[in-house]
C-alpha cells in the first residue's frame, strides 16, 4: 500500500456533516440565487452516499505519487461541489479545507489541514492551495474565466471546461502527439501512470466496465481536433 | 423565414433513431452519456441522463445534480441568466462532451438547480447533429452534420 498522502481522512458521518457545513454554512459565496436549492440537492444527493474511506489509498487518482506529492492536484481542485473552493476564497478557517470529486459515479472525499493559511488569508486561491500542497510555495493565482463567442441570447455567455483551473499529468502532452494516441484519436483511452495504453474504448462507461479492478482508472480522450491543452 | 418548395426532393442519410411514445405528452426525450474532462482530456466523470430535444433551447439545460457526477466545480463556472417561458432562472454555464451519434461533442450546458425536464438545446449539440423528426410515429431520427 502506498504511503498516506497528507491528507486526513475522516469517516462516513463526519465526512458527510462537513460537506454539508461547506455547502450550507455562512461561508458559501452568495452565488446565483437559486444555489441555495443547488447546495440542498447535493445535501440530498450526499445522504446516505457510501463514501469508501477504506479504499483511499488505493484509489487515489494517478496524480498523486505515491508518496503524496500530486504530479498534479488540479484534478481534486475541481472535482468536488466547491466547498473547498469557497473556503479558500472567503479565508475563513474551517480546520480543514474539504476536498471531494467523483470517480466512477462514486464521491471520493477527503479532507486537508490548512498547512499555510497564509495562503486563505491573503486571498489565496484554491491553485494556490495546491501549489503549495505540492511543496512549491505560494502558486499563482487562478485565471479567470474568460467570455465565450455565441452561446445563447438569454443570458450572457461564457464557456468553460470544468477544470480550467487544473494541473495535468506531466508527460501527458508528450503522449498526446505520439503515434500511439494519434491512433486513438476520438476515443476513451486507459492509461498506465506512465502512460502506457491498457484499453481504448469508445465511451469511459465501456471502459471502466471492462476493468472493474482499476480503482484509480486514469481515462484520457484524444480530442480527434487535437485541441487538449495538456501541460 | 418561408418553407419554400426545393427544386428537388432532398435526401439525407440517417444513422440512429428513436421512439419516445412513451414518454410524457410524446416528449421527444433520448437518454445520452455525458462526461467531463480537463482541458487536456482527462476524465472526471460520467453520467447518463435523459434531456428533451429542443430546438428552441439555445443552450442544453441540465439538472445540477449531475455536476456531482461528472466531476464538475460549479463554483468555478460563471453564472448566467435564462430566460424562458416559465421565468428567469440562474445557471451555471460549462462545458461538456456528450456522446451523440457515435461521436463526442462539446456541448455548452447551463447547469440549472433542478431543472426539470432537462433540455438538449442548440448549441454545439445542434451543430452536430442533423435531426428529423416523425412525430406522427413518435419517431426521432439523427446523424452527425
Amino acid at each position: 500500500m502506498p504511503d498516506m498522502p497528507p491528507w486526513d481522512v475522516v469517516d462516513h458521518l463526519t465526512l458527510i456533516e462537513r460537506m454539508d457545513h461547506l455547502v450550507h454554512g455562512d461561508e458559501l459565496d452568495a452565488g446565483a440565487p437559486n444555489e441555495r436549492d443547488d447546495r440542498a440537492d447535493l445535501r440530498e444527493r450526499s445522504r446516505g452516499r457510501v463514501f469508501p474511506v477504506g479504499l483511499h489509498v488505493q484509489s487515489l487518482p494517478p496524480f498523486w505519487d505515491r508518496n503524496g506529492r500530486g504530479k498534479a492536484c488540479g484534478r481534486q481542485a475541481v472535482g468536488g461541489p466547491g466547498g473547498h473552493v469557497t473556503s479558500t476564497h472567503q479565508g475563513v478557517s474551517l480546520g480543514a479545507a474539504a476536498e471531494c470529486w467523483s470517480i466512477r459515479g462514486t464521491v471520493w472525499a477527503y479532507t486537508r489541514l490548512h498547512r499555510k493559511t497564509s495562503d486563505f488569508r491573503n486571498g489565496g486561491t484554491t491553485l494556490n492551495t495546491y501549489t503549495s500542497f505540492n511543496g512549491q510555495g505560494g502558486g499563482t493565482p487562478a485565471p479567470e474565466f474568460g467570455q465565450a463567442p455565441g452561446a445563447g441570447a438569454t443570458g450572457p455567455t461564457g464557456s468553460t471546461g470544468p477544470s480550467e483551473r487544473q494541473f495535468e499529468p506531466t508527460g501527458l502532452s508528450d503522449w498526446l502527439g505520439t503515434d500511439d494516441a494519434r491512433r486513438l484519436a476520438g476515443r476513451w483511452v486507459l492509461l498506465t501512470n506512465d502512460f502506457r495504453v491498457i484499453d481504448s474504448r469508445e465511451t469511459p462507461k465501456e471502459l471502466l466496465d471492462a476493468h472493474p479492478e482499476e480503482r484509480a482508472p486514469f481515462i484520457v480522450y484524444v480530442d480527434p481536433s487535437g485541441r487538449q491543452q495538456a501541460v | 423565414m418561408s418553407l419554400l418548395v426545393l427544386p428537388a426532393p432532398a435526401t439525407v442519410t440517417m444513422t440512429h433513431g428513436g421512439t419516445y411514445a412513451n414518454a410524457t405528452n410524446r416528449r421527444p426525450t433520448i437518454e445520452v452519456d455525458l462526461a467531463a474532462t480537463s482541458p487536456s482530456g482527462v476524465l472526471l466523470g460520467t453520467a447518463r441522463t435523459s434531456v428533451l430535444i429542443d430546438s428552441g433551447a439555445d443552450v442544453t439545460m441540465l439538472n445540477s445534480a449531475h455536476a456531482l457526477t461528472l466531476g464538475v466545480d460549479l463554483s468555478v463556472c460563471p453564472i448566467v441568466q435564462i430566460g424562458g417561458i416559465g421565468g428567469n432562472v440562474s445557471g451555471r454555464r460549462t462545458t461538456v462532451k456528450m456522446h451523440l451519434c457515435g461521436r463526442w461533442v462539446d456541448v455548452l450546458v447551463d447547469f440549472v438547480p433542478g431543472q426539470n425536464p432537462q433540455l438538449l438545446g442548440r448549441e454545439g449539440a445542434f451543430d452536430a447533429l442533423l435531426v428529423t423528426f416523425a412525430h406522427r410515429f413518435s419517431v426521432v431520427f439523427a446523424a452527425q452534420s
